[in-house]
């Protein structure tokens, strides 16, 4: 082999090297010019108006990536939104990333890498999950129009907004008026009268409440939501406990044995271990099913495969007649904008053209849900009766939003299910909340 | 003299500089993608770290210690052992069977290997769905026959050792076509002449598989069980498809674990270590298998 050809050949590993690590590097971005952010939070924000951040032709432009959980109508109108802004704003583009139900999992891994999205959903947990990531939007115009029954949850303990939120998910449990009416009863308010219904619901030949086990989030709803009623709104209260962090998880009893109950009693559908959601709204639709522990999304899809399903919101039901049926009221559809952009101001701007009444309109109706917005007229659809009944009910965070750590979601649903298999006992489901509680809280 | 041996001397440095170079790029590969993650899992299964926080500790073998007390993980270990080893041996006796009757000549025998091929190139997330279309209990195709008979509707999935027994099923029945073609090629290579002379000495069918067959196959047997095995063990998107796990904590694997105590449990460190567990589990049995297997190979 002549010199010639050996040195040829060492330049192919060493140009694929290169290129490798070239591959590797960070991306150089330049930043744009206008608002800095400094690398421990303290962004200094401009107020800058939408119009405002559109660049002069002189500036790059800038490309923005919005990553989101949303799905079905909230998915179309955010896409639809995008396409707005991207029209009205010359030299910004946003990119939407619909990350679906991987958005949990690429999102945890962004926060280990600290390379999070220009601007993302913050599904539900904008203080406690996704807090330290975001940029204080107390500054923006729309800030003052946040309604107060969503502001203390998109806020942080200092009283700093972290998100614009778009709707406020109020929901309580779902049923079947049809069924219901059909045998002469009354939405139940405590849950004696809860068991009662579904003693007449069962004999009558429906299946008086429908779980999707396959999804342990459907499972993980339900303990929630008895969570909620029996230990926190209902007459023995332990919401004090809970927010002194000490709960006794004896008192988690009271849960497990009012689901062995439900299960015992055989009030659940046969495949309550297996059935997916997706089942559960065939169900409802052909009024075979009379209550779900779920949110109001489910009533959309009900109505998706028939138009004609009455199924309605109500309250979730309390222990004793002295407390009161409450709903749940949390955040939904929010969106925050990552601290350490590249691009602050461009996300601002983004954010400001989010926060107009008909943006915020378009994403509220996607599932007949209030605005987050003060001033924002929502057409709730065949769910105005109801919202308009229950204005003045009393609402609550979710449970594990507010009472528990971030993370507990997922072992409610797990012991849910576990209990519900009869692979883990009450004991068993007891030591694992409690051990789960104290590793998430001591969580850094 | 002196300057024949320095020359030669340098045209061997320059062979091994450009050997070096060649190696070079598969090394930083295997070095970035390979080997800096497996230090990095051995390091965190040392920590609480919750998966994406900023900051963690070190605990020390804590994660370790609790590994062995969890009978969640024992039951995703047990599991994960039938997945594997009970995939290996269904998906080999089975491929080598559909290999020894499609070595055959017939008509049709091309379509028959497609079809037994062909849900191999679906991947397991979309098998897993369609199966579970068929098995659901509210609308699914099984259950609707059964009605149809005048049976009564079962729920396929609700009993763990029934949903563990139709995952191997379902996930043997999926790549046994990648088992049945290996072990045609390795029944090409073997010699008619062999068959020929055992047949004019008079040996009979079963002796003729036993002691050509099998041993000239040894090969292709060694490279299915392995990756069956391998396969098997790391069985991951059919049970996400099928149960998620279900019910309970009954039929994950330890991958599906893996994925559900680093991302929705926020446990990454006891994941990390659920991860190391695993990787040594595959490699002993990997070794053994190996060990066992290359001692029967033959030569011909």
């Amino acid at each position: 082999m002549t010199k010639i050809q050996r040195s040829k050949l060492l330049v192919v590993p060493l140009l694929l090297l290169a290129l490798l690590v070239s591959a590797c590097g960070k991306d150089n971005n330049a930043p744009s010019s206008g608002a800095s952010a400094s690398p421990e939070g303290g962004a200094t924000p401009p107020a800058a108006s939408a119009e405002a951040a559109s660049p002069s032709p002189s500036q790059k432009p800038v490309t923005l990536e919005f990553s989101t959980n949303a799905s079905g109508g909230t998915l179309e109108a955010f896409k639809e939104i995008v396409a707005g802004f991207n029209d009205s704003h010359l030299g910004i583009t946003v990119e939407l990333a619909d990350l679906g139900k991987d958005f949990n999992t690429l999102m945890t891994a962004r926060m280990a890498n600290n390379d999070m999205p220009d601007l993302f959903s913050t599904a539900g947990w904008s203080v406690r999950r996704f807090g330290e990531y975001l940029l204080p939007l107390g500054d923006r115009a729309w800030a003052g129009q946040v309604a107060d029954s969503i502001k203390p949850v998109v806020a942080d303990y200092g009283g700093k907004l972290l998100a614009l939120p778009m709707d406020i998910d109020v929901s309580g449990m779902i049923y079947s008026q049809t069924i219901l009416q059909q045998l002469g009863l009354s939405v139940p308010e405590t849950w004696e009268q809860f068991l009662a219904a579904c003693e007449a619901i069962k004999k009558a030949g429906y299946t008086p409440i429908a779980v999707a086990g396959k999804e342990q989030s459907d499972i993980a709803g339900m303990l929630s939501r008895v969570s909620l009623s029996l230990l926190v709104q209902s007459g023995n209260s332990h919401k004090s406990a809970f927010e002194q962090g000490s709960f006794d998880w004896k008192e988690f009893g009271a849960v497990t044995d009012f689901v062995l109950n439900l299960k015992a009693q055989g009030y659940f559908n046969a495949d309550y271990l297996t059935a997916d959601k997706a089942t559960i709204y065939s169900e409802f639709a052909k009024n075979n099913v009379a209550f779900a522990f779920q949110s109001n999304q489910t009533i959309a899809e009900i109505k998706k495969l028939n138009p004609d399903a009455d199924v309605s919101m109500m309250r979730i039901p309390v222990g004793d007649a002295s407390a009161k049926p409450f709903l749940i009221s949390g955040e939904r559809d929010s969106v925050g904008v990552w601290k350490d952009t590249k691009h602050p101001e461009q996300a601002l701007a983004f954010i400001d053209y989010l926060a107009q009444p008909d943006n915020v309109r378009k994403i509220a109706e996607a599932y007949s849900l209030p605005a987050g917005l003060n001033g924002v007229k929502v057409d709730l659809g065949t769910l105005q009766g109801v919202f308009d009944q229950y204005q003045d009910a009393p609402v609550s965070n979710h449970f594990d939003r507010q009472y528990l750590p971030n993370g507990m979601f997922t072992t409610l649903g797990n012991v849910g299910s576990g209990l519900l298999a009869g692979t883990m006992d009450a004991a068993q489901v007891i030591a694992a909340m409690s051990e789960d509680y104290t590793r998430l809280s001591n969580a850094k | 003299m002196r300057s024949n041996v320095n020359a030669l001397n340098r045209s061997r440095l320059a062979d091994r500089l450009q050997i070096a170079a060649m190696y070079a790029p598969a090394f930083v590969l295997f070095g970035l993608f390979v080997f800096y993650p497996l230090i990095s899992g051995v390091r965190i299964s040392f920590t609480d770290w919750n998966g994406y926080s900023q900051s963690y500790s070190f605990i020390g073998w804590d994660n370790y210690r609790k590994l062995f007390a969890d009978s969640n993980i024992r039951t995703a270990f047990v599991n994960t052992l039938i997945y594997g080893v009970g995939s290996a041996v269904i998906q080999n006796v089975w491929g080598l069977l559909y290999a020894l009757l499609l070595n055959r000549k017939f008509a049709g025998r091309t379509l028959a290997r497609a079809a037994i091929y062909l849900p191999v190139m679906i991947s397991g997330l979309i098998m897993g769905y369609i199966w579970y279309f068929m098995l659901q209990y509210s609308g699914g195709a099984l259950n609707d026959l059964m009605s149809a008979l005048g049976l009564a509707r079962v729920d396929w999935l609700a009993d763990p050792n029934r949903a563990v027994g139709l995952i191997l099923f379902i996930t043997s029945l999926q790549y046994v076509g990648q088992a049945m073609v290996i072990y045609l090629a390795g029944l090409q290579t073997i010699p008619q002449t062999y068959y020929e002379a055992a047949e004019m000495d008079g040996v009979r069918v079963w002796s003729r598989f036993r002691h050509i067959t099998l041993p000239l196959l040894a090969p292709a047997i060694i490279t299915n069980a392995t990756l069956k095995l391998i396969g098997g063990l790391q069985l991951f998107d059919l049970v996400m498809a099928l149960t998620r796990g279900g019910p309970g904590f009954s039929t994950h694997s330890v991958s599906t674990m893996i994925n559900y105590l680093y991302f929705a449990s926020q446990n990454a460190g006891y994941s990390a270590t659920l991860g190391i567990a695993l990787f040594l589990t595959i490699m002993t049995i990997t070794i053994a298998i190996n060990r066992f297997l290359r001692k029967r190979e033959v030569e011909h």
